[in-house]
């Protein structure tokens, strides 16, 4: 593909200025909308995972888990209202996404570990942080979750087994493959997910543009 | 020019935001600032709308005179003040629901763990609440805002006095048990 085909992208393979100002409008707002939906989803999260551990009986293990994941939330919690403030006194430099964004991923990868490794319903969370990257409306940073989502996943994978080499798996081949090809596969849908956009925002206006052309005749 | 056209150049200075627009994106900022903080263009940018600045030593992007704000074709995001108090309003809702959830979650393993969370959380809550009602609006209005930022400025300053008190007392025990070792 030439870079003339690349919508958005000037045959230098740079990137057209006004396409750049309008996603690091959308990076603005995303990463606001990020935050406010990360401290919702931990207040969701914490909130079903209290109401299950209450009909569970207590053991040693059990209280030391539920201070850990008590103490994931409050760091998470901390970490949103950080962003939050970065935001509103307007810094926002362009690795901020990536650094939160890799804070979440290392903040799932613990809760799982901390739970049922690979087992851990925490893995599902892994998708959430997928659908966050995607707000910031930039391709690497989607292509950074997926890969850090895996990267996660398989690090549950491979703690939960003792000898890596052999037939034994802790977690079964099957499942891990499905659950590595699901998120790589959500990745891919939500990068292309972008490039549509893209698309249909460039296409929107060069349509709207030659229909103004028209009336003025 | 006559005193009466020197006097209304002269005033609009008290029509004006101290905040900058940037020439390139729109974006809203500090006068002092040396590069827009969202597309990094630095203050050698040329005005948007022609003008050049009109204050000596301040960067060149245009000031914003309030009555020119809503003319704009493209009005910066981060001008919609109401938005910014709609999150603020939500993140305190979230942040009380999550403190009570922690709350309960500390009372059913360890009633005990109550007293040092309680620590942390009230004199934040008082603060926060004392200062919110002094410093309402005109109509008597609060500022979810500045309560938003006080309680998180007296969260951080209560753990970090704790971490303080902390690092004392070990360093206080440390030295108390030097000198018991070196004791004769």
């Amino acid at each position: 593909m030439t870079h003339d085909s690349i919508p958005g992208r000037s045959p230098e393979g740079m990137e057209e200025e006004p396409w750049r100002i309008a996603v690091r409008w959308q990076e603005y707002d995303g990463e606001l909308r990020a935050c406010l939906l990360r401290i919702l989803a931990v207040v969701l999260m914490y909130g079903l995972y209290l109401a299950q551990s209450w009909s569970v009986a207590k053991t040693e293990a059990g209280v030391r888990f539920h201070q850990q994941v008590t103490m994931i939330s409050i760091v998470w919690l901390f970490l949103s209202l950080g962003t939050l403030m970065m935001l509103r006194a307007r810094f926002m430099p362009s690795w901020m996404k990536y650094l939160t964004t890799a804070i979440d991923l290392v903040l799932v990868t613990l809760l799982c570990l901390l739970g049922h490794g690979s087992s851990s319903p925490a893995v599902m969370i892994f998708f959430l942080v997928q659908a966050l990257s995607t707000l910031r409306f930039r391709v690497g940073l989607v292509v950074l979750a997926t890969v850090g989502s895996m990267l996660g996943y398989m690090v549950n994978v491979g703690i939960a087994d003792d000898s890596w080499l052999d037939a034994n798996h802790a977690t079964p081949l099957l499942q891990q493959a499905i659950t590595l090809a699901t998120l790589a596969s959500v990745g891919l849908v939500l990068s292309q997910l972008l490039h549509v956009a893209k698309r249909v925002t460039l296409s929107y206006q060069s349509r709207a543009t030659s229909g103004r052309s028209t009336i003025d005749g | 020019m006559d005193e009466a056209s020197l006097s209304t150049t002269a005033k609009p200075r008290a029509n004006v935001i101290a905040q900058c627009i940037c020439p390139k994106c729109q974006a809203t900022m500090k006068p002092t600032d040396k590069r827009c903080w969202l597309c990094s263009a630095n203050n050698e940018s040329p005005n948007a709308y022609g003008e050049s600045s009109s204050v000596i030593g301040e960067p060149s992007f245009g000031e914003i005179p309030t009555s020119s704000i809503v003319a704009r074709p493209f009005p910066p995001i981060e001008s919609s003040y109401s938005r910014w108090d709609i999150i603020a309003w939500c993140i305190l809702g979230l942040c009380a629901v999550m403190s009570v959830l922690i709350a309960i979650g500390i009372a059913v393993d360890s009633p005990g763990g109550l007293i040092p969370f309680a620590i942390v959380l009230v004199p934040s809550i008082i603060v926060t609440l004392l200062r919110g009602f002094a410093d309402r609006g005109p109509q008597g209005e609060l500022k979810p805002q500045k309560i938003l930022v006080t309680l998180l400025i007296s969260w951080v300053i209560t753990l970090g006095a704790l971490f303080l008190l902390s690092v004392a007392a070990v360093v206080l025990m440390f030295l108390v048990c030097l000198t018991q070792i070196a004791r004769p």
